[in-house]
C-alpha cells in the first residue's frame, strides 16, 4: 500500500483525466471521461437527493428578493410574538379584516414577532457566503502551501507540515473561536478565523496528492522535455490534484455550516439582527418549551443543509473515484 | 450502509447543535411524590434548604465583592454594626444603639456583648476598627465608605466612627460594612481570608466548590437565635432553563436573580408544584446617550422614537416596571414635575430633520447579555423606524466594565442598583463627571454643584428639593432614555415558609424554615 495514499487507507485518485497526453482521441477521451462522471454520479440516489435539495436551496436563496419581502426580516412586532405557524395575532386579523394584505407565518414567528420563514430564507445567504467563501479561501491558500510542501519539499516541506501539524492540534471549533475573539464578531472576521482553522486539512490532503503525483513517469517526462518548474505545476501537478480537493472541498462544505452556526449560537459570529441560522437557534432557546416551532426551523435548516452538502460530497467521491464502488 | 450512519451522523450534529447549551433532561428518579431534594420520611421536617445562583462569586472576602448579589449572599455570613430592614429602616445588628455628634462628624456605637465569631473568637471594638478602617480602604466598597475617615476604640464595647464631612446618608450605607475578625484576619493571607470568610452571622461556610457550589451551616450559637435550616447549599447554575428544571425535578428549593429570566418564570407560574412571588425590583435600566457625542436636540428625538412598553415587553416579557427617573415614591428626589417623552415616531422624525440627524448611525455598545441582545435589537428595530440606524456592538461583559469609562460609543445602556433610602450615592455615581459608572457622561457645572451640595447637605428636605431639581435637569436635557425597574422574581417550593420576592434580592435564609 502506499504510504502517502488519501484517506483511511483508500488509494489515491489515479492521476490522469484530460492532462494525458493521449494523441488523436484525446478530445473524445476528455468528453467521455467527464460524461462517466456525471452519470456515475446519477447512478447514486442519495446523492442526487443531496443535489436536488441543494438546488432547491441555493436556488431560494437567490431569488428570494422575488416572493419575499426583505424588510419583512427584521421587522419587530409586539403584538405577533410567539404565534405558531398559520396562526395570526389579533393585530393581523383585524387588518386582513380591513381587506390589508398580511403575510401568512408559514413557520410562526420568534420572540421579537418576526416572521421566521422570512428569516430562514435569508438566513441562508449568510450560510451560505459564510460556508463557500471560506472554502474558496482555505482551498487556495491549502493548494499554494500543499503543493509549495510537496513538490519542492526539502526545508519547505517541514516548516511548513509541522506547522499543520501544531494547527490541527487544535479542535476546529475552539481555535475558530479564539480567533474571532481575538478579531472581533462580524461576518469577515468569522470567514477569516474559519478559513484559517480549515486551511491545515486541505494542504494536508494537496500534499499527499502532490507527493504521489510528482512521483509519475509524464512529470518525469516533462522534466526531460526542458519544462520549466513553473509550467511543471501549473500544468500537471495542480490539475492532476483537483479531485482529492474538490471532494475535500465538499464534504467540508457541511462542516463549514455547522461551525459557522455554532459560533453564531455562542454570539461569536454574525452580528444580530442579521438572520444566521445559529444565532436563530440561540434566540429561540428560552422560548423553547412553549414554542418549539422557533427551535426547529432553524434547526432543521441547519441539518437540511449539512445533510445535503454530505451526501453530494459522497456522491462526488465516489463517482471521482470508479474503484471505490465496484 | 455508510451512507446511512453518515445521514444518521448528520441528525445526531444538527439536533447536538440545537440542543447545545439548553437544560440536559434529567435523568427520572423515583416517584413524582418524592423530588430529590426531599430526604427524610415524610412527617420528619427537613433542615435543609437547596437554593440556586446564577453566578460563581470570584472572592468571599465581604470587602471587596463587585456585585450587589455577592453583598447579599455575604450577609448571610457576616453581620454588619447594623442593617436595613424589609421597608428600608435601619435597624440595629452588632450595634446595639448609635448617637450621632451634633455636627453630624462622629458616629459613637455601643457593641453588643457576647458575640462570638464562628471559630469562638470573641466580637470586640478591635474587630470594628479594623473593618471599618478596611471598609473605608477597599476601593469595591468606595460607593459606601466615601464618607468614613477613621475609627477610635473607646473601650471594649464602644467605638466612635468619625467622617470626613457631615453625611447625612451615612448610617443608610454602613451596612455594606461586614464586620470581619482581627484576630483571624491578621493571621492568615488575604488568599485565605477570601475563601474561608468568618463572620458572626447567622450561617458558618463550611466549603466552597468553584463552580459547582457553596454550602453553609447554620451558626447555633447566632445572638438572635439558631436558623431553622442547618444546611443551605448553593448551586450554580447559570444557564435559566437548566435552572428552572432543577428546580421542577426537586433538586432545588429556591431560585432567583440571574438564574430566574422573565420565560422561566411565567413559565414556572404555569407549574402549579412550584410557588412564584415578584415585586418591583431596585435595579433601574437605561438606555444611555453618550452626551459628549449626541447633541441634545438628537437626543431629545430619539427620546420620542423608543417605545419603552414595547422594549418591556420584548426584553422582560412585560414584568418590568416602566418609569421616567430611576425613584420611586418616597425616595428624596421623586417627582412627576419632569420633562416626559411619549413614544411619537412622527415627533422624533420632526426633531431629527430640524437637527439635521436623519439617516445617522449609532453604534450600541453593550455586554453582551441575552436581554442586552434583546433591548439592542429592539432599539435598533425602533429606531429604524425614524431612518436613524443603529449598529451592535456586544463586547464580553467584563471587557464591558473594563471599556465604557473611555466613552469609545454613540449609546450604551446601563443598570443600576438604586439604593431605597439613599438618592446620593446613586445620583453622584451616575450623574455627577468624577461618578464612577456616568454612562451617558453627564459633565454638567450646575449638576455637579447640586450633587456636591446635596451630598453634605444633613436636612432631608432640602435634599429632596435638590434631587427634584437634578432630575428635571436630567430629563429636560435627555442624558438617558430611562426604561423600568427590572422585576426582582422568586420561584420556591410551596413548602418553604416565610419566603416572599425581595426587593433588593437580600435573602436573608434565616427567616426561613420549613
Amino acid at each position: 500500500m502506499n504510504p502517502l495514499s488519501y484517506k483511511s487507507g483508500k488509494p489515491p485518485i489515479p492521476p490522469g483525466g484530460p492532462t494525458l497526453p493521449i494523441p488523436d482521441e484525446g478530445e473524445e477521451f476528455i468528453a467521455r471521461e467527464r460524461f462517466a462522471f456525471w452519470r456515475r454520479f446519477c447512478e447514486n440516489k442519495t446523492a442526487v437527493f443531496g443535489l436536488v435539495v441543494l438546488a432547491i436551496i441555493i436556488l431560494a436563496t437567490l431569488t428570494a428578493d422575488l416572493f419575499l419581502d426583505a424588510d419583512l426580516v427584521n421587522l419587530q412586532d409586539a403584538y405577533s410574538r410567539g404565534l405558531a405557524p398559520f396562526m395570526h395575532s389579533d393585530k393581523e386579523l383585524e387588518r386582513i379584516a380591513a381587506g390589508e394584505q398580511v403575510i401568512t407565518h408559514i413557520l410562526g414567528t420568534d420572540g421579537f414577532g418576526r416572521d421566521i420563514f422570512t428569516r430562514i430564507v435569508f438566513g441562508a445567504r449568510s450560510s451560505l457566503t459564510i460556508a463557500f467563501v471560506t472554502i474558496a479561501i482555505s482551498c487556495a491558500a491549502g493548494l499554494i502551501l500543499g503543493v509549495g510542501a510537496g513538490y519542492f519539499g526539502g526545508v519547505l516541506d517541514t516548516v511548513v507540515m509541522r506547522i499543520v501539524d501544531v494547527f490541527m492540534c487544535l479542535p476546529p471549533l475552539l481555535f475558530s473561536l479564539s480567533i474571532v475573539a481575538a478579531l472581533g464578531n462580524g461576518m469577515w472576521n468569522l470567514i477569516l478565523a474559519v478559513s484559517i482553522t480549515m486551511t491545515p486539512f486541505f494542504t494536508r490532503v494537496v500534499r499527499a496528492t502532490v507527493l504521489s503525483v510528482a512521483s509519475m513517469d509524464y512529470i518525469e517526462a516533462a522534466r526531460a522535455n526542458g519544462a520549466t518548474q513553473l509550467h511543471i505545476v501549473l500544468r500537471h501537478i495542480i490539475p492532476n490534484c483537483l479531485g482529492p480537493i474538490i471532494v475535500e472541498a465538499t464534504i467540508s462544505l457541511s462542516a463549514m455550516i455547522m461551525i459557522a452556526a455554532g459560533l453564531s449560537f455562542i454570539g461569536m459570529g454574525v452580528l444580530p439582527p442579521s438572520p444566521e441560522w445559529g444565532a436563530m437557534l440561540n434566540d429561540s432557546r428560552e422560548f423553547m418549551r412553549d414554542a418549539p416551532w422557533m427551535v426547529l426551523a432553524p434547526g432543521l435548516a441547519i441539518m437540511l443543509t449539512a445533510l445535503s452538502f454530505n451526501l453530494v460530497g459522497d456522491g462526488v467521491r465516489d463517482a471521482l473515484d470508479p474503484r471505490l464502488k465496484k | 450502509m455508510k451512507r446511512l450512519l453518515a445521514l444518521a451522523l448528520a441528525l445526531a450534529m444538527a439536533l447536538s447543535l440545537a440542543a447545545c447549551g439548553g437544560p440536559d433532561t434529567p435523568a427520572e428518579t423515583g416517584g413524582e411524590t418524592t423530588p430529590g431534594a426531599e430526604t427524610g420520611a415524610p412527617g420528619e421536617t427537613r433542615e435543609d434548604l437547596t437554593v440556586i445562583l446564577g453566578a460563581d462569586f470570584t472572592t468571599l472576602d465581604p470587602q471587596k465583592l463587585p456585585a450587589v448579589a455577592d453583598i447579599n449572599f455575604c450577609s448571610n455570613i457576616f453581620d454588619g454594626l447594623v442593617a436595613l430592614n424589609e421597608d428600608n429602616e435601619v435597624v440595629p445588628k452588632l450595634a446595639t444603639s448609635w448617637e450621632p455628634s451634633e455636627d453630624g462628624l462622629h458616629y459613637t456605637f455601643h457593641l453588643r456583648e457576647g458575640v462570638k465569631f464562628h471559630n469562638g473568637n470573641d466580637f470586640t471594638a478591635d474587630d470594628v476598627k479594623l473593618s471599618v478602617e478596611r471598609f473605608r480602604d477597599q476601593s469595591w466598597m468606595q460607593f459606601a465608605s466615601f464618607a468614613v475617615d477613621s475609627c477610635d476604640i473607646v473601650d471594649d464595647y464602644t467605638v466612635t466612627i468619625n467622617l470626613k464631612y457631615a453625611y447625612g446618608n451615612f448610617i443608610n450605607m454602613l451596612w455594606y460594612c461586614a464586620i470581619i475578625d482581627s484576630d483571624y484576619y491578621n493571621s492568615v493571607s488575604e488568599e485565605e481570608f477570601a475563601r474561608n470568610p468568618v463572620g458572626t452571622g447567622p450561617f458558618k461556610f463550611v466549603e466552597w466548590t468553584p463552580a459547582q457550589h457553596i454550602t453553609l451551616a447554620a451558626n447555633e450559637d447566632y445572638w438572635d437565635g439558631a436558623p431553622a435550616m442547618k444546611t443551605i447549599t448553593f448551586n450554580f447554575i447559570p444557564d435559566v432553563n437548566t435552572a428552572l428544571i432543577a428546580m421542577e425535578t426537586g433538586q432545588a428549593d429556591m431560585v432567583f436573580g440571574t438564574a430566574l429570566s422573565a420565560t422561566t418564570f411565567l413559565q414556572a407560574q404555569e407549574n402549579e408544584e412550584l410557588a412564584t412571588d415578584s415585586t418591583v425590583g431596585n435595579s433601574f435600566y437605561f438606555i444611555n446617550f453618550n452626551s459628549d457625542r449626541i447633541p441634545k436636540e438628537v437626543r431629545q428625538a430619539l427620546s420620542y422614537a423608543v417605545d419603552r412598553e414595547v422594549i418591556n415587553v420584548m426584553v422582560n416579557e412585560g414584568t418590568g416596571y416602566v418609569g421616567d427617573i430611576p425613584l420611586v415614591e418616597g425616595q428624596e428626589g421623586y417627582t412627576t414635575d419632569i420633562t416626559t417623552y411619549e413614544y411619537d415616531p412622527d415627533k422624533a422624525k420632526e426633531l431629527l430633520a430640524a437637527a439635521g440627524a436623519e439617516g445617522m448611525t449609532f453604534t450600541f455598545f453593550y455586554g453582551e447579555s441575552a436581554d442586552n441582545t434583546k433591548l439592542g435589537q429592539t432599539l435598533q428595530s425602533q429606531l429604524s423606524a425614524v431612518g436613524v440606524n443603529v449598529e451592535l456592538q456586544p463586547v464580553e461583559s467584563g471587557t464591558w466594565w473594563a471599556t465604557f469609562g473611555d466613552g469609545d460609543y454613540d449609546i450604551s445602556r446601563g443598570g443600576y442598583p438604586m439604593e431605597a433610602a439613599n438618592t446620593d450615592s446613586c445620583y453622584y455615581d451616575m450623574f455627577h463627571s468624577t461618578g464612577t459608572f456616568n454612562v451617558s457622561r453627564v459633565h454638567d457645572a450646575e449638576i455637579d454643584a447640586l450633587l456636591d451640595e446635596a451630598r453634605v447637605e444633613l436636612d432631608s428636605e432640602r435634599r429632596n428639593e435638590i434631587y427634584i431639581q437634578v432630575n428635571q435637569m436630567l430629563t429636560e436635557e435627555a442624558y438617558f432614555i430611562p426604561l423600568y425597574f427590572s422585576a426582582s422574581m422568586l420561584v420556591y417550593d410551596p413548602a418553604l415558609q416565610g419566603a416572599h420576592a425581595v426587593s433588593t434580592q437580600n435573602y436573608q435564609y434565616k427567616d426561613l424554615s420549613w
